[in-house]
């Protein structure tokens, strides 16, 4: 059987909708990474009522890049996006993370779960977007807004 | 849960491969279908004549079915 089959997380999606799911579906959103294991759209509807969401699900690394990303002061830490949406200190007002609507963790991984985001994708952005959101990152995490910039004229 | 029926498509390239499973656990059921390119539908059943109706809607959009053993 396929590993998809053991990780469909009907009653985790239940327990975090409020409502006994009728059908859904994931589809890959995003390529796998050193630490992500895969990021999915998961669409349906419970009993309640439809629902779209976005599901995250991250390991620690393994191999060559374990030691890094188990150091929360490295840039790889793989723990740190968990942290911070469990952290409640991120924005809500200008540039916003997707709302985060559960964090769960077992032994195996941590999975995000976030609403989906619908918004044009940022390889199709102007440039005065990508300044706009250069400076709101600016004031979040002090990257200079020229270095958002520069690296938009590169992509 | 306990997979009660399975099927595959005889395709063992991961983009190619398809599957169609009923699962049953304390008198719930539940169908999945894992498509290609990592696309996965699960549907929740009340009864095992709703999955056998839910799988069979699955098996119709593909080919080449073969039972699958687990």
């Amino acid at each position: 059987m396929r590993r998809g089959a053991s990780v469909a997380g009907v009653d985790e999606l239940a327990e975090i909708l409020g409502a006994p799911v009728v059908r859904y579906s994931t589809e890959p959103v995003s390529s796998a990474g050193a630490g992500t294991v895969a990021v999915e759209r998961v669409t349906g509807t419970t009993t309640a009522g439809p629902f779209r969401l976005v599901r995250k699900r991250i390991r620690p690394p393994v191999g060559a890049r374990a030691a890094a990303a188990d150091d929360p002061h490295h840039v790889t830490y793989w723990r740190r996006e968990a942290h911070a949406y469990r952290s409640g200190l991120l924005p809500a007002t200008g540039l916003v993370a997707p709302e985060c609507v559960a964090v769960h963790e077992d032994p195996a991984e941590i999975r995000l779960w976030t609403r989906e985001v619908t918004a044009p994708p940022a390889y199709s952005w102007p440039e005065s977007r990508y300044a706009r959101a250069g400076r709101r990152t600016d004031r979040v995490t002090r990257v200079p807004v020229r270095t958002c910039v520069r690296y938009s004229r590169r992509s | 849960m306990t997979v009660v029926r399975a099927w595959w498509n005889g395709r063992h390239d991961g983009d190619a491969r398809e599957q169609v499973a009923i699962h049953e656990t304390g008198g719930r059921w539940r169908v999945d279908h894992l498509g290609p390119h990592g696309r996965c539908e699960y549907v929740t059943c009340l009864t095992s004549a709703q999955a056998d109706a839910e799988a069979a809607r699955f098996l119709a959009r593909g080919a080449a079915w073969r039972p699958l053993s687990h």
